[in-house]
């Protein structure tokens, strides 16, 4: 919709930049606010630091004369209620309003012995009775629950023996309860006050069985319709992904009365609450986890595809094709088939979002009718939203309302205005109380609050820079006191938006502060109107008053806002979503096979590293010729004295290298290749950055940054050779190529070898410079290329080996398993899956072996395979090469271990599911002792070396604990002859 | 441990060809790894290379607990019990925070939970911390401690967090213990297999009476599952998250057979037709009913029924008898074959036929009447029995039997 200006902003105040610093001075000058609530400062949220100047005085086209005369135009005309009288009552009590609970009461029902209310529905009979269903399975009747007096309340088993309530309905005073499996009516057919009998309205839906298999409920239409919402569960044993192995498993079902079941939308994780508005549009809230970036509330229209893949199996499109969606690639329903949330609540508010309902009591709860409150179990608190739409698409604004309740799961409201909340936190987590019946009545007096808010289309007559600027108008409850002004150091907004991915939830991403362009507060200020430069759509803001108080001394309860722009009011609409399809995480990608990532992990670990630490740095604004320092793990600093070269461990022939580096002003470093062959200055010098030192060779053009600023860089390395010298196959500086095939000096060594053309290429170490004053390295990932011998058409250096293959077969003959995994072949190689066993390979005892094989594990899985396997009595024992990509420190891929003995690698030198060529030698020395080596991707990381000899012994596949997908391919070995 | 042999560990089997029939291992929820010294594990509170130096850096090696060398980080002496407290300030503080708020002193590209608070990815039951611990959480910086850490050490740290956030629901053990009292209970939710190598029933139902009788049905399927005596149920899934199957607590003293399933079938052109259960009742104490449509294997509405449920007292045993009643075009139970083996008076001057309908089940049928069947569950047929049922059904049994036993045991 194209907003316009209108009769209620007549009046504002136009503060002229004198009267901005005037009143900047004044609020300097005011005394300190009373405390703020307790809360959502606790919830602190990282932002840029403040721009500590005025903003623009607006123009006067902003700033029309008229009288105000009416409310601001809202979507629904309903929304619109005055706050006016709450604010005469406000001034007949000077006593200020310093918490919610000034505001509101918080009362706990007393319950009789043995209940235990784990709250799923709530609904109200025509006798004023509330029934209450929880995950118990149990009904029990409040009657009156709005006595004066809690202790009035009287509370009783209506039925027990349903499998769970996690919705409540009341039609003609009869009870319905939507089960895990179906949806029931309790009948008390001989009046005794106790069901005794259940009648199945619905149960068309699946269930596996699995315990993650909750059904939602439960509002009805005015036609009679329930909605229902289906969770999905979850893998075996990638438990992290979500499944739909039963029908309509994350759908939101349309129940009639009459049993019919109509499968109404797809895309829902969890969505344990639904609730309809007084006008039938459908509200849905969702919980954060694989493919939910955070809290969503949705608008659901039928037929619409919301987040999660794994429901769309149950699509009539999927079903016909036989499709299944895929686990960790976004389908492609979710780049133009997807429906974003209306609201996506900030993770710090809500990471389990209960129920919602739409106050219809005209503000009787002293929340402006057709506003939503919002269950939230997590921080226990209940939360107010308001909905608009903007150019075809429904979004809307969140923020706290009432906090420290407990773990609030379902709200309902009665029609004097009592919200009751019922609370459960079973599993899930949640604030204390953990479980229980609250009631929240509003006192009469309005806190300070940010009543309203509402996106604000660009001006109607721009002045000429202002003709991008879009913003917000914010409502207040009752006006600020004088002296406090819409500064630049009070308004903050700060821009962000999510990851689209099968991920657990997703951070906060392109967090941005914009600046505050113009601002402007009515007459009566209550009215805000704040323009930003730079809003963008399909992204979330979050915008906070600071020091805002009322004429009482009451402060602003909730200071922060949080609006989700799906659209912007004006201009092309935008396709894009807040949560964005964005590739798998860089682990998962096929061009991560074979890279080396020498700075996950323990970073320090793969270098040698004198003086180097593992820190945060920013170049430090007192003195930019140094970095400050502060406790991290962003970078890798020679912060130390007399810091060294930072030189890696494993040594390189060809190869290509990215990393980032980071110099302070005037700042100097560089990578050193080919044991001297060359240097690449790394220098705060744009002229200079990317050229070589001993091949003269300035860049091709000036990229680098500048100082404080990281800067990428990727090279392609080849070797020297016997025949010809190293090479800079090609040097970009944030993506532009700054040098191409650049020849380098020979260094000598490789000449005095024995000249042989056949032998490999002269691998060296890498060396970033440490000696020329402060730098910072981050995320270094190194790619061999090619493989020690170099061979194009034997990338694995098998040539002139008489390998035998174990596992080419495809067939478990002769294989023998133990143990609790479970073991499968295919032409892919063996594939292991925890928990912990092993999977002895049809070989004869065998002493010194060279084995090389491919080897891929999962997030979170580990395995081994065991050289000079023995079974004993003690168990499998042998020397095991450990594939993990996951573990802390100390067990990574390439990790060796035999008996006690162990030699360990504490870099993630290989993402989880990345394929990684393992080679790996076992020999015995003369005079006693084994030494086992270990390379990755053709490059030596690893020795262990055995004081006492290993017997010979088989060969074992081992996976090592639940959860574990270990995968083995191309398993071959060959016998070392004696001295080999 | 010796190759071929069966172990402990649980041996697959001598030749691989036969893995994959195997079932994996429950692998989801619940496994706790066996503590098996084959497992190779780092020693218990050995720092990791990572942890050390960091904590000492930022001089958190204070915040050690007590057990352990606060300037090492190692053990002071190896204890049997894991410590909790010294292992989560050791693996967890650094992004958890010291006191668990989540304000730990690594930079972490999204926060890391606050436990106070009580936020856990994937629940806060000890089993949902435990599988965090172990395997970690993928898309976040939460790495696995399967390998770090023993079962007893993640046990021990497990509890350690989850204490540090608010108090959950607690069911005490046997506070899920449903027993029905003054009125039959009717109770929703999944059954387990009650023999090897069945299924569960998602969608069970269980009746329990006060006689300490329990009638277990498939209510998708219409179909007895059981009988069970003794105690009721223990409604496991008022635990943890919930979802569990419930565990009756009585001992099976019926299962219906494929005769038991015939006879109680009803059936339409000699098709047997499938039933819905549509309405679950009780009446007092030891009544109870259930309503079904009859449906084809289409899914067509024939028909409907009820099965009732209720006891013929025997020198004041219960014995459990269910009526069952249909209705709609052409549907009847099919006829037993076979001569009666008893009559019992029904009413209105009719005898009843007693046959045999399966193991531990006796049929009763009015002739004439294909749309009524009793089914009686008693090992062998008595005259008793026939008094009691005659009873039962508002007549005195004649008490006559057609072979003139007292036993219509047949084989």
């Amino acid at each position: 919709m194209k907003l316009t200006h209108d009769a209620a902003f007549a009046n504002w105040t136009a503060p002229s930049a004198l009267v901005l610093a005037l009143t900047a001075a004044a609020v300097a000058q005011t005394p300190a606010p009373p405390p703020a609530p307790v809360g959502l400062q606790g919830l602190g949220y990282t932002t840029r630091p403040a721009t500590l100047r005025p903003a623009r005085p607006i123009p006067e086209e902003e700033a029309p004369a008229e009288a105000e005369t009416a409310a601001p135009a809202a979507p629904d005309e309903s929304t619109a209620a005055p706050a006016t009288t709450r604010a005469a009552e406000v001034a007949d009590d000077p006593t200020p309003i310093a918490t919610d609970r000034d505001a509101y009461d918080v009362e706990f029902f007393p319950l009789p012995d043995g209940c235990v209310l784990e709250v799923g529905g709530m609904a109200m009979t025509s006798d004023g009775a509330l029934y209450v269903s929880t995950r118990r399975g149990q009904v029990w009747r409040v009657d009156d629950p709005l006595a004066d007096d809690i202790a009035d309340a009287k509370v009783t088993l209506f039925h027990e023996g349903l499998w769970e309530g996690l919705g409540l309905d009341v039609v003609d005073d009869q009870i319905f309860v939507v089960q895990r499996g179906e949806l029931s009516r309790l009948d008390d057919v001989d009046g005794d006050g106790r069901c005794d009998a259940v009648v199945t309205i619905a149960d068309d839906w699946g269930l596996s069985g699995h315990y993650h298999e909750f059904a939602f409920g439960l509002p009805r239409t005015a036609d009679g319709d329930w909605f229902v919402g289906l969770n999905v569960s979850f893998g075996d044993p990638e438990w992290w992904h979500g499944r739909s192995t039963v029908p309509y498993r994350g759908w939101i079902l349309k129940v009639s009365p009459d049993g019919t079941v109509l499968p109404w939308a797809s895309g829902l994780r969890s969505p344990n609450g639904i609730a309809l508005d007084r006008g039938g549009d459908l509200y849905v809230t969702d919980n954060q986890g694989d493919w939910v970036a955070s809290s969503p509330i949705y608008r659901i229209e039928k037929d619409r595809f919301y987040s999660h893949p794994k429901s769309l199996d149950w699509t009539p499109e999927y079903r016909a094709a036989g499709r299944l969606a895929d686990d960790e690639i976004p389908p492609p329903e979710a780049a133009t088939g997807r429906t974003g949330p209306a609201i996506w609540i900030p993770y710090q508010w809500s990471r389990s979002t209960g129920n919602l309902l739409e106050d219809t009591t005209n503000g009787r709860f002293g929340v402006h009718d057709g506003q939503f409150v919002v269950a939230e179990l997590t921080n226990g608190m209940i939360l107010r939203a308001g909905f608009e739409d903007v150019q075809g698409q429904r979004q809307g604004w969140i923020t706290p309302l009432v906090e420290e309740i407990g773990s609030v799961n379902r709200v309902f409201q009665a029609e004097d205005g009592t919200v009751l909340c019922g609370l459960t936190n079973r599993g899930w987590g949640g604030l204390a109380p953990a479980d229980g019946l609250a009631r929240v009545r509003f006192k009469g007096r309005a806190a300070m609050e940010i009543e309203s808010m509402r996106i604000l289309d660009v001006p109607e007559e721009p002045t000429g820079d202002d003709a991008d600027e879009f913003g917000f108008e914010l409502t207040l409850a009752r006006p600020v006191a004088d002296g406090w002004a819409p500064t630049a150091d009070a308004v903050k907004l700060v821009q962000y938006d999510y990851d689209y991915w099968w991920e657990y939830g997703s951070p906060e991403r392109h967090m941005e502060e914009l600046e505050l362009a113009s601002a402007a507060l009515s007459e009566d200020r209550t009215k805000l109107r704040l323009r930003f430069a730079g809003m963008l759509p399909a992204m979330c803001v979050r915008l906070t008053l600071d020091g805002v108080t009322a004429a009482d001394g009451s402060p602003l309860l909730h200071d922060t806002i949080s609006y989700t722009v799906n659209q912007l009011p004006s201009g092309p609409p935008t396709n894009a979503y807040v949560a964005k399809t964005v590739p798998p995480p860089p682990s998962k990608q096929e061009g991560a096979a074979g890279v080396l990532h020498l700075s996950w992990g323990d970073a320090l670990e793969q270098f040698d590293s004198e003086g180097w630490e593992l820190c945060a740095a920013e170049v430090d604004a007192q003195n930019p010729a140094r970095f400050a320092i502060t406790p991290g793990s962003s970078a890798l600093v020679n912060a130390a004295e007399g810091a060294g070269d930072f030189t890696t461990r494993g040594a390189f022939a060809d190869f290509h290298l990215r990393f980032d580096f980071m110099l302070p002003e005037g700042g100097a470093t560089s990578l050193g290749l080919g044991n001297g062959a060359e240097r690449v200055r790394l220098v705060d010098d744009a002229a200079a950055c990317g050229g070589l030192t001993k091949a003269s060779a300035p860049p091709r053009t000036e990229v680098y940054a500048g100082a404080g600023q990281w800067t990428n860089v990727q090279l392609w390395y080849r070797a020297e050779r016997a025949d010809e010298p190293a090479r800079i196959q090609r040097l970009d500086l944030n993506g532009v190529t700054v040098q191409e095939d650049v020849a380098l000096a020979q260094v000598g060594r490789w000449m005095r070898g024995d000249g042989d053309a056949a032998a490999p290429p002269m691998s060296a170490p890498i060396a970033f410079g440490g000696t020329d004053g402060p730098v910072a390295l981050r995320d270094i990932r190194v790619k061999p290329l090619g493989r020690p011998s170099g061979a194009v058409d034997d990338p694995n250096g098998d040539a002139g080996t008489d390998w035998t293959f174990l596992d080419a077969a495809g067939t478990w003959d002769d294989w023998e398993a133990m143990g609790d995994a479970d073991f499968s072949v295919s032409n892919e190689g063996v594939a292991a899956k925890g928990a912990l066993g092993w999977l002895w390979a049809p070989v004869d005892e065998l002493g010194d072996v060279e084995v090389r094989f491919r080897a891929k594990v999962n997030a979170n899985g580990a395995g081994a395979l065991v050289l000079r396997a023995r079974d004993t009595d003690a168990g499998v024992e042998g020397c095991a090469v450990r594939i993990d990509a996951s573990y802390p420190a100390g067990g990574s891929t390439g990790t060796l271990s035999a008996g006690d003995a162990k030699a360990e690698v504490n870099a993630t030198l290989v993402p989880s599911d990345t394929w990684v060529d393992v080679a790996v030698a076992i020999r015995d020395r003369e005079g006693g002792g084994t030494d086992v080596d270990v390379s990755l991707n053709g490059v030596a990381v690893n020795r262990l070396s055995l004081e006492e000899t290993l017997e010979p012994g088989g060969i074992a596949l081992r996976t090592d604990h639940d959860g574990s997908v270990v995968r083995f391919a191309n398993i071959r070995y060959v016998e070392l002859a004696a001295g080999e | 441990m010796s190759r071929g042999a069966p172990a402990e560990l649980g041996r697959i089997g001598d030749r691989a060809s036969r893995l994959p029939e195997r079932a994996a291992a429950p692998i989801l929820v619940g496994v706790t790894l066996r503590k098996d010294p084959r497992i190779a594990l780092v020693p218990l509170g050995r720092p990791s290379a990572w942890a050390v130096p960091v904590l000492l850096t930022l001089g958190l090696g204070a915040l050690a607990a007590p057990g352990t060398d606060a300037a090492s980080g190692e053990p002071a002496a190896d204890g049997p019990t894991a410590d909790g407290a010294a292992l989560y300030a050791e693996h967890c503080a650094r992004c958890h925070g010291a006191n668990g708020n989540g304000e730990g002193t690594a930079e972490l590209d999204r926060p890391a939970r606050s436990f106070l608070d009580g936020g856990y990815s994937y629940g806060n039951t000890l089993r949902a911390v435990e599988r965090s611990v172990r395997h970690g959480i993928p898309g976040t910086p939460m790495p696995a401690f399967g390998e770090t850490l023993d079962a007893d050490g993640i046990r021990a740290v497990s509890n350690f967090v989850v204490a540090l956030g608010p108090p959950g629901t607690i069911v005490e053990e046997g506070a899920s213990v449903l027993g029905p009292e003054a009125r039959v209970e009717i109770v929703h939710g999944m059954l387990p297999p009650l023999s090897e190598g069945e299924r569960v029933a998602p969608r069970g139902v269980a009746l329990g009476f006060p006689n300490g009788t329990t009638f277990a049905y498939d209510k998708a399927e219409g179909e007895l599952l059981a009988v069970l005596t003794g105690d009721f149920v223990d409604r496991r899934d008022w635990r943890d998250r919930g979802g569990a199957a419930l565990k009756l607590l009585g001992n099976v003293s019926y299962r219906p057979d494929d005769a038991a399933r015939a006879a109680g079938a009803a059936r339409r052109d000699g098709v047997a037709l499938e039933r819905r259960v549509h309405t679950v009742a009780a009446s007092g104490a030891d009544g109870a009913r259930l309503d079904f449509d009859l449906r084809t294997a289409d899914g067509e509405r024939v028909g409907g029924g009820s099965e009732y449920l209720g006891f013929a007292r025997v020198a004041d045993v219960p014995v459990p008898v269910r009526f069952l009643s249909v209705t709609g075009s052409g549907a009847s139970f099919a006829p037993l074959g076979g001569s009666a083996l008893a009559l019992v008076e029904a009413g209105g001057g009719r005898e009843a036929e007693v046959r045999r309908a399966g193991a531990g089940l006796f049929a009763v049928d009015v002739p004439d009447v294909p749309s009524v069947r009793v089914l009686v569950h008693a090992e062998k047929w008595s005259t008793a029995l026939g008094d009691a049922l005659a009873g039962a059904l508002g007549a005195e049994s004649d008490g006559s039997n057609d072979d003139g036993s007292d036993d219509g045991e047949d084989a």
